[in-house]
């Protein structure tokens, strides 16, 4: 039986896929993103990064593209990655499901207007 | 140093996860370790490694096990068990070499805690409490159920006579005693606290130690040989690593019996397969256990140097008088 690697989807990939939303970014530049975009909250090590990254490969969802800035061979060459379309609806759906999520906690009075 | 650790660790991901990104999340760990500097940066730092590294990597493992694609290797005939390759890299000697010396390892390091067991070691604050051992040898001071009875029905008969035995608490039959042949007087057994700096229990660390208590019953119609009373009185040694308590007593004919109570043994009691007092020497020994016990009586009659042999280890326990 297949494993359902992203279903439901993590909240280190779901940042990962935010991360990647405007640009392509290789590893470390991804991890430093998703701290900024966190406020600090989620510093991911090479671990949750890297395993995050090969389920998001093979899933479709990012995809490894070639920087032209970057030498093609040798130890130093990095790996980008660029989020496919998949991935953008997938991200999308994230993120509506979360927009959903904080509409009922406004209506129940949990949040106010202060957030987003 | 932390950075090379954390790359090493690095070898404990599948490896063919480590195949594709392992010089990718080396390169991230340099370029962290490069560029969050400061004590509280680089601590923090370390502790994100440290949880990436307990919830990333058992991730890892369950995410991205091989799948069993390549093809069953048959041995040649149907309905024969058959398995399939689910990595193509040969395994290396060094997990064998690793695993073993760890395994060899964790047996010596078994035999050494199994050959010396830790001693005993009393609660905080058990300063002025007793013991177990204590508490056995109180237990052996208090007159036996059978001699206090006999006791009250002497102080009865004989009013005058009125000894200094303490009653016996019926709810506490201390030890099993044989009953006497005849009525007798029980002399009370006071065990004083070991006097010397060598048999004091302090100075022998805070493990138990084990007391002798010889014991006799003085009777009227009893003979004694010269030389059994010459050890009548009660005796205590140090002995750290038994936790026991010997008890010897010699009967009205003049037999000398011990009797061996383990405080690790459940309660359950050792009678001595041997025991003999004669020309000054004391000698037991215990079948069931392989212990004997060996001294000369000083003297003076207040000390016995011997020797308690076990299984493989001989000690010295010297003896000495606290009570006639």
């Amino acid at each position: 039986m297949p494993k359902q690697k992203l279903s439901p989807l993590p909240s280190a990939a779901f940042q990962i896929l935010l991360a990647l939303a405007d640009s392509d970014l290789h590893g470390y530049a991804i991890m430093r993103r998703v701290e900024e975009q966190t406020e600090g909250r989620i510093r991911l090590g090479p671990g949750t990064l890297y395993g995050s990254v090969q389920a998001l490969l093979e899933e479709g969802l990012i995809e490894e593209v070639s920087h032209p800035g970057e030498p093609q061979s040798g130890h130093e060459r990095r790996r980008y990655y660029r989020l496919t379309t998949g991935g953008r609806k997938v991200a999308r759906a994230e993120a509506e499901r979360l927009a959903g999520i904080l509409r009922v906690a406004r209506a129940r009075k949990i949040l106010r207007g202060d957030y987003v | 140093m932390f950075e090379r650790i954390f790359v090493a660790l690095l070898r404990l991901y599948p490896s063919h996860f480590r195949k594709v990104f392992q010089e990718e999340a080396r390169q991230l760990i340099r370029e962290r370790f490069r560029d969050e500097t400061g004590l509280f940066r680089r601590f923090r730092l370390c502790l994100d490694l440290i949880v990436d590294l307990a919830i990333g990597l058992p991730a890892v493992w369950h995410t991205t096990a091989p799948e069993a694609t390549t093809a069953p290797v048959f041995l040649g005939a149907e309905n024969v068990p058959y398995f399939r390759v689910l990595d193509e890299e040969r395994t290396s000697p060094v997990p064998f070499l690793v695993g073993s010396a760890v395994t060899l390892a964790a047996l010596g390091l078994f035999s050494f805690v199994m050959s010396h067991p830790p001693r005993y070691i009393p609660p905080p604050g058990a300063k002025n409490r007793l013991s177990p051992i204590e508490v056995v040898m109180e237990r052996l001071n208090q007159p036996s159920l059978t001699g206090a009875v006999d006791n009250r029905q002497h102080e009865a008969a004989t009013p005058e006579s009125k000894t200094d035995v303490p009653e016996m608490q019926p709810s506490r039959p201390a030890m099993a005693v044989a009953p006497l042949p005849r009525r007798v007087p029980v002399a009370p057994i006071a065990v004083a606290p070991p006097t010397g700096p060598a048999s004091h229990p302090q100075s022998a660390g805070p493990g138990a130690f084990a007391g002798v208590a010889i014991r006799s019953f003085a009777n009227q119609n009893f003979q004694p040989e010269m030389q059994q009373e010459a050890i009548v009185g009660t005796w205590q040694g140090l002995l750290p690593d038994l936790r026991s308590v010997v008890r010897v007593s010699v009967t009205s004919a003049g037999k000398v019996t011990v009797i061996l109570y383990p405080m690790n043994q459940g309660g359950e009691t050792f009678l001595a397969t041997f025991a003999d007092f004669r020309d000054g020497k004391l000698k037991f020994y215990i079948r069931s256990i392989d212990g004997t016990y060996e001294g000369k009586m000083a003297q003076d009659g207040l000390s016995i140097a011997g020797t308690w042999k076990e299984v493989g280890s001989s000690r010295f326990l010297p003896l000495h008088r606290t009570a006639r």
